[in-house]
């Protein structure tokens, strides 16, 4: 019985002792794979993810401390740190690795459920909106990352759940935006928008 | 063999077929369930105290040492002050009387900085900001909470063996449940002077019956953060909406474009206000809030933002040793005209329960009185796996 008791609680031990895998931010070491570095560009690499870790830990805990705690203050920290970064990796990445940087990070950057702001203001400028158009199309967007982000105590934890809150009002923002847009001008939405398709299929809830 | 007989063990011949059932289970899952429980009820309750123990560690900055006076200083002398500094102010928080300091965060326009002080309630002067922090510790203590550091998988463990717990509270007050007249005024006291095998039972049985209800609900309000159907369930149970899938999906679809719809209407509306440009006054602002809410409280002041153009003033209620802690809101236009009181008493019961399902989780919801009656519950459902298996290794 002894042994049992003292088996049970070292299979906990061990699983609870694990290293658990970071949620939160980007996994730079995933990137480093892809980008075929050499030994002087990996102690730069390693250099720069370190310290840009540091300080993201540092303005998260100044933010927990004033009290504003929130998703989008969360985000304005995760924006601004990750742009820092990526322009500390330029200083000694090639163009081409600096591609797959900036991809990277777009496509991984957390909290980021809506299409990146550099695909909204390239957006803008393709279809060539005029200043009417814009504020509207602006205010369909923030009406989008608002309702989602209403929905999130439906699907929290429920990645298949948040997919299919996004979709939905993903359709519904399709609607609005058509009624502002040309055809033609939505023909090239609908192109453009292909760009990041990975956008709410990979909802973690 | 005897733990084979323990296990396996057969019916007694007074023994109903149910209880019989309930017993066998009580001891499979128990055992089956002892140390996730265990581990999971000890983080929670160490993480309750997060807030408290923070601020103890900031004890000079957050509480006021100088509380000879008692005006409160105006938000706009506070914003006055830090704008001297080329310091935008975005948030002010008030304290609900003067044992402690306020609160202010702010944006550094030079510096391209976010940061806080603590001011002074009534002269403004900057006592500091909290330095000492304990975001690692505590962060690891709702880590081993939610996943046991195992991610998925752990949150999956963590809320199949609450749900045991569940079951295992329910099979535990059929057991509880007396037979006699001497049975009941057993199953109410510890008898401490018995021998420790007797002190052990009462301490689980007694002690499980007294916090039955609070485990039960703070282990449902656990599971509804961990399980969608959970969730589901207790809020179309509350009147609310059901969580998306591929089920309702079409006949959900409707109620889900008036939400789009609304939230539009409020973006549009939003555009417009962006274009405003007023010097508002925070005094006249605050004034009008508490007119509109007139209880003792915190007050928070938050600024409009580049996303959001609206002044919005937050109290939440701090009266009564037992008293709700919940928000209401008062929204104010650009140009600081009143927009919008959002009561939290005017939401529906669906909605009330998802805004304070965290803490009435954390028992946040009734204030300090409320954590240190969670902390003595969930210490004492802690102790349920480790008086059980002594119960158990007793029989063997």
């Amino acid at each position: 019985m002894k042994k049992l008791v003292v088996l049970l609680m070292a299979v906990t031990l061990f699983f609870s002792c694990s290293e658990e895998k970071r949620r939160r931010g980007i996994d730079f070491s995933k990137l480093k794979a892809e980008l075929n570095l050499t030994d002087a560009q990996v102690e730069k690499y390693d250099a720069v993810v370190a310290s840009s870790d540091e300080e993201r830990q540092k303005q998260m805990e100044e933010m927990k401390a004033s009290g504003k705690m929130n998703r989008k203050g969360f985000m304005k920290i995760m924006k601004t740190s990750y742009t820092k970064q990526e322009a500390a990796f330029k200083d000694f990445l090639n163009e081409e690795q600096q591609v797959l940087v900036h991809e990277f990070i777009k496509k991984n950057m957390p909290g980021q459920s809506d299409y990146s702001d550099e695909l909204k203001a390239e957006i803008i400028q393709t279809l060539a909106l005029d200043s009417a158009q814009t504020v509207k199309y602006k205010a369909v967007n923030q009406a989008f990352a608002k309702a989602f982000r209403d929905a999130h105590d439906h699907y929290h934890g429920n990645g298949e759940a948040a997919n299919m809150y996004w979709n939905q009002f993903n359709e519904d923002r399709k609607t609005a935006l058509q009624k502002i847009f040309t055809e033609e001008q939505y023909a090239q939405y609908l192109e453009l928008i292909k760009k990041e398709n990975y956008r709410g299929k990979n909802e973690r809830g | 063999m005897r733990l084979k007989q323990s296990l396996f063990r057969k019916k007694r011949k007074k023994e109903s077929l149910f209880k019989y059932i309930m017993s066998v289970s009580h001891l499979w899952l128990g055992l089956l369930s002892s140390v996730v429980v265990f581990v999971v009820c000890f983080s929670g309750a160490m993480y309750s105290f997060k807030t408290q123990i923070s601020e103890l560690l900031n004890y000079e900055v957050v509480f006021n040492q100088e509380t000879k006076q008692t005006d409160w200083i105006q938000p706009d002398q506070i914003k006055t002050n830090f704008q001297q500094k080329s310091q935008n102010i975005t948030n002010i928080i008030y304290p609900s009387d003067f044992s402690r300091n306020i609160l202010v965060a702010y944006h550094d326009i030079e510096e391209e900085f976010d940061g806080h002080y603590y001011i002074h309630p009534s002269t403004g002067e900057i006592i500091g900001s909290s330095s000492r922090s304990t975001g690692a510790f505590f962060d690891l203590m709702k880590s081993i909470h939610k996943n046991l550091l195992l991610g998925k998988v752990g949150n999956h463990l963590v809320g199949i063996s609450i749900l045991i717990f569940v079951i295992l509270l329910i099979s535990g007050l059929v057991l509880w449940f007396p037979k006699n007249k001497k049975q009941w005024k057993q199953g109410f006291k510890i008898k401490w002077s018995a021998k420790w095998a007797r002190v052990v039972y009462d301490l689980h049985n007694t002690l499980g019956f007294y916090t039955f209800l609070l485990l039960l609900f703070i282990s449902i309000t656990g599971l509804y953060v961990s399980y969608a159907w959970v969730k589901s369930a207790v809020v179309v149970s509350l009147g609310g909406q059901p969580v998306l899938n591929a089920s309702n999906a079409e006949a959900m679809k409707g109620e889900l474009s008036n939400v789009f719809a609304s939230f539009l209407e409020e973006s549009m509306d939003n555009q417009e206000e962006k274009k405003k440009e007023a010097n508002v006054s925070l005094n006249t602002l605050l004034k009008d809030a508490s007119q509109r809410l007139p209880y003792k409280g915190i007050t928070t002041i938050q600024l409009p933002t580049e996303d959001n153009p609206l002044y919005q003033i937050t109290k939440i209620k701090q009266e009564g040793i037992f008293s709700a802690v919940v928000p209401d809101h008062v929204k104010y236009g650009k140009d600081g005209k009143f927009k919008k009181l959002v009561l939290f008493s005017d939401q529906s019961i669906a909605d009330q329960f998802m805004e304070v399902s965290l803490p009435l989780h954390t028992g946040e919801i009734l204030g300090l009185s409320g954590i240190i009656l969670y902390f003595i519950v969930t210490m004492i459902a802690c102790s349920l796996p480790v008086t059980g298996i002594l119960i158990w290794v007793k029989k063997l």
